[in-house]
């Protein structure tokens, strides 16, 4: 897990299975340690907006994208969305949905939010590790982040 | 209330005999006319022949009588004649009565002749002339009974007598003509009249037996076509009656004092009563409710007032002393001076109507119940499909993942029987997301809404093929795609149907020398039957139904991939846009699956 200061990718995953396997993913390609993974909402919008445990950090200004899964405990992934998306500071800052099927009623409500992209997480795990490996690199290195 | 529109509408069918009252009483009186006008004329007719028969006789008595007195002047000349040249007196015999049948004749003549007749101044001429020759026959006579022969002689001899008989001759050949003339124009006149009369008479006579027959005719036509008029009327009053009877609402009809004179069956029904019970018995207030009674009396006086009183509400009560309510509505029929004749009432049984409508209601009721119950369901059903989607594929994705983590990072702790059971559970991971995948694909199918939309069918199904193709999922069979006529249907609903189709011969052509699959469409009683034949391995017609079953597989599973869904969802989408699906096949020879997408087409 990286330091506050260097977190480039925001994890937003309950499943620690998928969120190990993602996280395996990315290590392959030397990202694993640029990521930040909340188990749930409340935890996801208290580190973006720097709050509660991270009250004392800054770290809107490094984050390149957010991986949010919908399905989450307490407060879920269209809740985190629409309050990053009322809020300027977060209202940029590209949002990949992942979603376990394509069936998700979510993903057209996601799109009106102002998602950047949704993916079905494969149940293949090679599919799996090129999808989530393909979104880091993309985010962090082709996208022109917005500034 | 009797309809009375309609019945005028069924009369105006009724071929109408327009004037013909005018048209036979013009032919009667023509008739008659010409045979008074017959009738006239030989009136006319016989009266002008008998005057000219009298003519006739008249002039046959002249001529009769002119030739006799020339005989008895020629008798007393002759008689004058012997006595002159014998003296004996028994000549004078001839000589007198000769004379005296002579005058008698003129008397008789100038009887005969009318004053202005054209032969009055030659009769009246004769006068003196036959005198003048009988007074010189008596002269000669008394000559010569007096002084002798020779005396008489020099009378005679004077020639006077013959003069005298000459004039007399010749007046009487100059009357004799006329009344011949006369003769001949009276017998002339009759046969003329004859003719006349009868050709007037025959010519009349025919013309009106002709106006009688034609009036005749009509009437004869008159008659069966009142004949028709009163079949018709009679089947029309039948229907009249029966509607009236049978109509399902109660008809009653009262005089201006409130007393029932005419009720249908469907009333008395209601009632519970005999006809016979309440015409010109009752009023209709005896069979009310007695508190309704009083108010129905007003209202009754203010509809026979003239006020409009609209539709009311009163209970009647039945014979069995049980209530119904009906809805009364009620019109009055007035004689020619306005005053009240009639009031005629119709009603609805509202117990019926109440019923209807609480069953309408329960009905409604209960369907929104279901309404409901199936949008539970349905709910119900995208819950399920979310679930599957989500908390089935996560623990697979995990048992996938973790399986080839543990593959990747451990082999070199894993004997080749272990990394074999590795690919089991990978490969069974990968089978297990598919038949999610696919089911919710059948979920999803079966619940979006259906959009008809005009769908390039060619168009569609090439890009379907070429997907294939660039995803390397074609297995090398060759792909033929004949000419498809579009069609109004759902395009991304449609496009499954190819998908799974053309999937489904890529699979079963898989072992074939050479896969050869061929689309196409052929006319099936005006909608395209669409087909995709392929030479693979068939099928068993036996099962030929079974295949579109979810779930349903024919092959084992290490034969063919498949999840057995793959056909039920194409049958899903024909079955929604109202077309059918079958599938002609025998083992070994290929199968020909066809479709379409409208209830008129197929055999």
């Amino acid at each position: 897990m990286a330091d506050a200061e260097s977190v480039e990718i925001l994890l937003v995953e309950d499943s620690s299975e998928d969120a190990e396997l993602t996280l395996r993913a990315l290590k392959k390609h030397n990202l694993a340690n640029r990521i930040h993974h909340a188990k749930d909402g409340v935890e996801a919008l208290d580190f973006l907006f720097a709050r509660g445990p991270h009250a004392d950090q800054a770290t809107l200004r490094m984050l390149r994208v957010v991986l949010l899964d919908l399905k989450l405990p307490r407060v879920d992934g269209i809740e985190v969305l629409t309050q990053m998306r009322a809020d300027p500071r977060t209202k940029l800052v590209p949002v990949v949905v992942l979603t376990s099927s394509r069936e998700d009623p979510d993903i057209s409500r996601c799109y009106a939010l102002g998602v950047n992209s949704y993916i079905v997480k494969p149940v293949a795990f090679e599919e799996f590790i090129k999808v989530v490996s393909s979104l880091g690199l993309y985010w962090l290195l082709l996208n022109q982040p917005p500034t | 209330m009797l309809p009375k529109r309609a019945s005028s509408a069924y009369l105006s069918a009724v071929p109408r005999v327009t004037g013909l009252y005018e048209r036979t009483t013009a032919a009667f009186i023509l008739a008659v006319l010409l045979l008074l006008a017959v009738g006239v004329t030989t009136f006319w007719g016989f009266g002008r022949i008998n005057d000219a028969r009298d003519d006739r006789q008249h002039s046959v008595a002249v001529r009769e009588r002119l030739t006799g007195m020339l005989v008895h002047l020629q008798d007393a000349e002759t008689g004058q004649r012997g006595f002159l040249l014998t003296g004996r007196e028994p000549y004078l015999q001839p000589f007198s009565t000769g004379s005296q049948q002579a005058r008698a004749d003129l008397d008789t003549l100038v009887q005969l002749t009318a004053p202005d007749s054209d032969i009055s101044p030659a009769i009246r001429a004769l006068t003196p002339a036959i005198e003048a020759k009988l007074s010189e026959l008596t002269e000669t006579v008394n000559l010569r009974r007096a002084n002798g022969l020779n005396a008489a002689l020099v009378v005679v001899q004077t020639d006077r007598g013959r003069v005298l008989m000459d004039s007399v001759r010749q007046v009487i050949r100059g009357v004799a003509r006329t009344e011949a003339d006369r003769y001949a124009r009276a017998g002339a006149t009759v046969s003329r009249t004859t003719t006349l009369v009868e050709i007037v008479s025959a010519s009349g006579v025919l013309l009106a037996i002709g106006f009688v027959v034609i009036a005749a005719v009509v009437l004869r036509h008159d008659a069966s076509s009142r004949l028709a008029i009163e079949s018709q009327l009679e089947e029309v009053s039948d229907e009249m009656r029966d509607l009236y009877e049978r109509a399902p609402c109660g008809y009653h009809t009262l005089d201006s004092e409130g007393l029932i004179v005419r009720m249908n069956q469907t009333e008395s029904r209601w009632l519970g009563l005999q006809l016979d019970e309440v015409i010109g018995k009752k009023t209709v207030f005896d069979l009310l409710a007695p508190e309704d009674r009083a108010n129905a009396r007003a209202r009754f006086e203010r509809l026979v007032n003239g006020e409009d009183i609209g539709t009311g509400e009163v209970r009647f009560v039945r014979k069995d002393g049980t209530r119904f309510a009906v809805l009364v509505s009620s019109s009055v029929s007035r004689d020619s001076r306005g005053v009240p004749w009639r009031v005629r009432a119709t009603m609805l049984d509202q117990t019926e109507f109440r019923g209807a409508r609480d069953m309408v209601n329960r009905l409604n009721a209960s369907l929104q119940r279901h309404v409901a119950e199936l949008e539970d369901v349905n709910r119900e059903l995208e819950r399920f499909s979310y679930t599957v989607s989500h908390d089935l594929r996560a623990p697979l994705r995990a048992i996938a993942g973790f399986a080839t983590l543990l593959k990747e990072e451990h082999v070199s702790r894993l004997d080749p029987e272990g990394l074999r059971l590795l690919d089991v559970i990978h490969v069974n991971t990968e089978r297990m997301g598919r038949l999610i995948d696919d089911l919710l694909s059948l979920s999803r199918l079966s619940r979006t809404p259906l959009v008809r939309a005009p769908v390039d069918m060619t168009t569609l199904v090439t890009g379907v093929v070429d997907d294939r193709k660039a995803a390397g999922s074609d297995g090398g069979v060759t792909i033929t795609i004949g000419e498809l006529p579009g069609v109004e249907a759902d395009p991304t609903l449609i496009k499954h149907v190819w998908e799974r189709l053309i999937d489904n011969a890529v699979k079963f052509t898989a072992g074939v020398a050479a896969p050869r699959i061929d689309i196409g469409a052929k006319n099936g009683n005006g909608a395209p039957i669409f087909t995709v034949r392929d030479n693979g391995v068939g099928l068993d017609m036996q099962y030929a139904e079974k295949v579109f079953e979810v779930f349903q597989r024919l092959h084992p599973q290490s034969e063919y991939e498949g999840t057995g869904v793959g056909l039920a969802i194409v049958q899903r989408v024909v079955h929604r846009h109202g077309g059918r699906v079958w599938v002609e096949s025998a083992p070994g020879q290929g199968a020909t699956f066809f479709f379409t997408l409208d209830a008129k087409g197929g055999a």
